[in-house]
C-alpha cells in the first residue's frame, strides 16, 4: 500500500511531461499517420484514399526526388562541418586561459540565439552580392560570388550558417574533453608522443561516444531543417535549397494538401530512422568506451 | 508529518498544472459565459446610447486581420480607435502583418476554427476558399446592414462570387502598371509613355545597359513573371493560363515565344540577373537596396503597393501603362479588387462585424483616414470624396486609370491555383538561369501542367 502511494506521487511528478507528450507528440504522430492515407486539407471533410498519396509522391511529384537529394546533400555538408567546427572550438575553450569562462559563454551565445529569424536575415546580408563576405574577399583579389544566387553554391552557403550554430555540440565536446584522463596524456607524452599523436591516439578515441551522440542528434536536426531555407532562399535558386521540411510546409500550408504533407513527413521519418539505425549499427566499429562499451 | 506536507504541496502543484492545461480546452465555453454575464449588466446602464440597436447592448469583441505596409497599418488602427470611441461596447482587435505567409496563417486559422471575425482576403484565394464550402458569411445576405450602393457589384462578383454566394466586398481597385524612377529614366534618355510594347521595354533595357552595366531597367520579381506571362498570353490569344475546363490555355509555340522573351530580357540585362536578384525576388521595392540606391528603373506593381514604396524611396516616382503588344487580342492588364473584406461564418457577432465594415467603406470620417491605403476605393462615393479632397496619391490614381484603358479579361480560378503558379515559377527560373532553352521549357511546362491539372481537377 505504502509503496503504491509513492509510485502515485512519482507519476504525478512526471504528469506534466506525460500530458505534454501525449497531447503534443503522440497524438500528432498517430494523427499524421492516419492523415497520410487521406486527402485531408484542413478545410474540407476528408476521405480515405489508401496509398494514393504515397504512390503520387514516388511516381508523379516532380520536385520530390529533387528535394530529397538536396536534403541529403545538405546533411552531408552541414553535419560533419558542424561537428568538426564544434570540436575545434571546444578544444580552444578547453585551454587554460585567462577569462576562459567568459569566452565559453560568448561562444555559446549563438546557440541560444539559435537558428533565429534575425540570424538568418543577417546571413542574407552578409552573403549578398555586395555584402560583407564579398567585400572581405575582394581584399584577397577573390572575385565576388553570388553566394545565395548561384544554384551550385547556395546549399553550401546555407550549410555554413548551420555550422556556425555549433553551441550545443560544442558544450558536449567540452564536457567530454574535460573527462579525458590527464594521466593517459601524460603517459603518452612521457613515451614521446607529440601533441598531434596524443590527440589522434588518445583524445579522439575517448571522444567517440560523444561524437556518436552528436552525429545522431545533428543528423536528425539537419534532415528536419526548415528555418534557413524558408527565411533565406525560399527554396531557390532552381529549387537547389528546397529542403524536405520546406516541401512539407508548402504542401501543407500553401497548397493545403495536409494529407499529402503527412505522407511526406512519414517518408522523412522512415528515412531518418534508416540513417540512424545505420549509424547505430556502425558504431561498434568506431566508438570506444573506457569501460569496454557495455551499454 | 513533514513528508506528508511535502506530498500535499506536490499534489497541489501538479493539480494546478494539469488544470492549466485543461483550461485551454475550456476557454471557449468560459468566454461565452462571461460575455453573457456582462451582457445583462450592460443592458441596464446603456439605455442612453442612441446608436444602432444591435451593437449597443452587448459587450462585443471582434478580431480583424489584414496585411500591408506601415501606412495601411497606421490608418487602419486609427479608424478602429475612432469606431471604438463611437461604440464603447465594441472592442476591435487588429491582427496585421506582411502579405508574405498571411494566407498560410489564415488557412491554419480556418482549419482550427480560430480565424478572426473580419478577414482580409485576396482575390487570388477566392476560388480555393469557395471550393472548401461556405467558410464566410454570404455578403448578399448583409445588404441590409452594409450600404453597397456605391460598389460596382458586377466587379465584386467577377472576382468574389461563386454562383449566388459572395465571399466579401471589394475594398479597393487595383491596377497593374509600371512605377518608375523619373530621374533615372531621364538621365539615360528613356522616354516613358503609355504606349510601350514588349519590344520598347527590351530596346530601352539595352539602351540603359549600354550606358551603365550595373543598372537595370526592370526589377526581377518572382511574382511579376507570372503576371507578365499571363498578360502576354492574353494579349496573344485572349486566354487565361488555364482554361475553365482545366486544360492549358496555350500551345507550346505560344509559351515558347513567351519564354524566349524572358530569355531576351535576361540576356540583354534588362532585368537584374536571376542570381543577383534572388535575395529580393519575393519582397517589394521598398525593401530592395538596389531600388533605393537608384540602380533599378522600373518596378512593375499593383497600384495598392505604390504608397508604401513611394514613402520608402527618397526620389521622385511616376507611373506609366503596362506594356501591351501590337494587335493584342485582349489588352490583358490586370485590374482586380485590391482586397475583400469578409466575415467568418463562425463569427459570434456577424452584425457587429458588418457594421464595422460598413463604417470603413461608407463613413466619410473613416474614408478620410483610410484614404487610398487599400487602393482606389471601390465605393464610388468614397472615391469621389477623396478626389474632391485631393488626397489620393496621384501615382495610384494614374496607375489605375492607365490600367483601366487596357483592362484584361478576368482571371479564372484554375489559373490562380497555387500549384499551377509554383510550377510556372519553377520554369521561369529554369529559363532565367539559362538552364533550359525556351523551347524545351515550354514543352515540358505544358506537359507537367497537363499532368498537374489532372490531379487538381474537381
Amino acid at each position: 500500500m505504502k509503496k503504491n502511494d509513492h509510485q502515485a506521487v512519482a507519476y504525478l511528478f512526471i504528469m506534466p511531461w506525460i500530458i505534454g507528450f501525449l497531447v503534443f507528440q503522440l497524438y500528432p504522430f498517430i494523427a499524421s499517420l492516419i492523415y497520410s492515407f487521406t486527402d485531408f486539407s484542413l478545410l474540407k471533410s476528408m476521405k480515405f484514399i489508401g496509398l494514393r498519396n504515397y504512390i503520387q509522391m514516388f511516381t508523379r511529384d516532380r520536385v520530390f526526388f529533387k528535394s530529397l537529394w538536396a536534403t541529403i546533400k545538405y546533411v552531408i555538408i552541414a553535419v560533419p562541418g558542424k561537428l568538426v567546427f564544434a570540436l575545434l572550438i571546444a578544444m580552444i575553450l578547453n585551454m587554460k586561459l585567462r577569462w576562459i569562462n567568459f569566452f565559453r559563454t560568448i561562444y555559446y551565445l549563438p546557440s541560444i540565439l539559435g537558428g533565429s529569424v534575425a540570424i538568418s536575415i543577417l546571413w542574407k546580408f552578409l552573403f549578398s552580392k555586395t555584402g560583407t563576405v564579398n567585400t572581405l574577399l575582394a581584399h584577397f583579389y577573390i572575385p565576388a560570388q553570388d553566394w545565395l544566387g548561384n544554384p551550385n553554391l547556395a546549399l553550401v552557403t546555407m550549410g555554413l550558417l548551420v555550422v556556425w550554430q555549433f553551441g550545443s555540440s560544442m558544450v558536449l565536446f567540452l564536457a567530454a574533453l574535460k573527462n579525458v584522463p590527464s594521466e593517459l596524456c601524460e603517459a603518452a607524452r612521457v613515451d614521446g608522443a607529440g601533441r598531434i599523436r596524443t590527440f589522434f591516439n588518445i583524445t579522439l578515441p575517448l571522444l567517440t561516444p560523444t561524437i556518436f551522440f552528436n552525429l545522431i542528434m545533428q543528423m536528425i536536426n539537419a534532415f528536419k531543417e526548415f528555418n534557413a531555407p524558408f527565411l533565406i532562399t525560399k527554396g531557390g535558386p532552381l529549387n537547389s535549397t528546397y529542403l524536405y521540411g520546406m516541401m512539407v510546409y508548402e504542401n501543407a500550408f500553401l497548397h493545403s494538401k495536409m494529407g499529402y504533407a503527412s505522407a511526406q513527413s512519414w517518408i522523412l521519418f522512415l528515412l531518418i530512422l534508416i540513417f540512424t539505425a545505420f549509424t547505430f549499427k556502425s558504431s561498434p566499429y568506431w566508438t570506444f568506451y573506457e569501460d569496454g562499451g557495455e551499454y | 508529518m513533514r513528508k506528508r506536507l511535502k506530498r500535499a504541496v506536490t499534489l497541489l502543484l501538479v493539480a494546478s498544472m494539469t488544470a492549466g492545461l485543461a483550461a485551454c480546452a475550456q476557454n471557449d465555453s468560459k468566454t461565452d459565459r462571461t460575455a453573457a454575464g456582462t451582457n445583462q449588466e450592460q443592458k441596464t446602464e446603456s439605455s442612453g446610447n442612441p446608436q444602432n440597436e444591435t451593437a449597443k447592448e452587448e459587450k462585443v469583441t471582434i478580431r480583424f486581420s489584414w496585411w500591408g505596409s506601415d501606412t495601411r497599418h497606421e490608418a487602419t488602427l486609427k479608424v478602429m480607435d475612432m469606431y471604438m470611441q463611437k461604440h464603447p461596447n465594441v472592442t476591435i482587435e487588429g491582427e496585421y502583418g506582411a502579405f508574405d505567409s498571411f494566407y498560410q496563417k489564415l488557412q491554419t486559422q480556418l482549419g482550427g476554427g480560430t480565424e478572426p471575425d473580419i478577414i482580409s482576403v485576396d482575390y487570388k484565394w477566392v476560388s480555393d476558399l469557395t471550393a472548401q464550402g461556405n467558410l464566410f458569411v454570404n455578403m448578399n445576405d448583409l445588404s441590409e446592414r452594409i450600404d453597397m450602393s456605391g460598389i460596382d457589384m458586377d466587379f465584386a462578383k467577377i472576382y468574389g462570387a461563386k454562383g449566388d454566394y459572395l465571399i466579401g466586398l471589394p475594398v479597393g481597385v487595383n491596377g497593374m502598371g509600371y512605377l518608375y524612377n523619373i530621374d533615372l529614366l531621364n538621365q539615360y534618355g528613356i522616354e516613358p509613355s503609355d504606349n510601350w510594347t514588349w519590344d520598347t521595354l527590351l530596346e530601352n533595357g539595352k539602351k540603359l545597359q549600354e550606358q551603365t552595366s550595373d543598372k537595370h531597367l526592370l526589377y526581377n520579381h518572382a511574382d511579376h513573371w507570372v503576371y507578365m506571362m499571363k498578360a502576354m498570353l492574353k494579349q496573344m490569344n485572349g486566354n487565361n493560363l488555364v482554361l475553365d475546363d482545366y486544360t492549358p490555355g496555350f500551345s507550346v509555340e505560344e509559351m515558347t515565344r513567351i519564354f524566349s522573351y524572358e530569355r531576351q530580357l535576361v540576356e540583354s540585362g534588362t532585368v537584374t540577373p536571376f542570381a543577383e536578384g534572388v535575395l529580393y525576388e519575393t519582397v517589394y521595392a521598398d525593401q530592395n537596396p538596389n531600388w533605393l540606391n537608384q540602380d533599378l528603373g522600373i518596378f512593375p506593381t499593383s497600384s495598392s503597393l505604390v504608397p508604401g514604396i513611394a514613402k520608402a524611396s527618397n526620389f521622385e516616382l511616376s507611373t506609366f501603362r503596362y506594356p501591351v503588344m501590337e494587335n493584342a487580342v485582349n489588352p490583358g492588364i490586370l485590374v482586380t479588387p485590391s482586397v475583400f473584406f469578409t466575415i467568418s461564418a463562425n463569427s459570434k457577432y456577424p452584425e457587429a462585424a458588418a457594421d464595422f465594415i460598413n463604417y470603413m467603406l461608407n463613413d466619410s470620417e473613416a474614408i478620410a483616414v483610410l484614404k487610398d491605403t487599400r487602393g482606389i476605393p471601390a465605393n464610388d462615393s468614397a472615391k469621389q470624396q477623396l478626389v474632391d479632397a485631393g488626397v489620393i496619391d496621384n501615382k495610384v490614381s494614374a496607375m489605375v486609370s492607365q490600367a483601366l484603358t487596357g483592362a484584361g479579361a478576368a482571371e479564372n480560378g484554375p489559373s490562380l491555383n497555387s500549384e499551377v503558379l509554383v510550377l510556372l515559377k519553377d520554369y521561369v527560373q529554369e529559363v532565367g538561369y539559362l538552364q533550359m532553352t525556351p523551347e524545351d521549357a515550354a514543352e515540358e511546362f505544358r506537359m507537367e501542367l497537363v499532368s498537374l491539372l489532372d490531379t487538381i481537377k474537381p
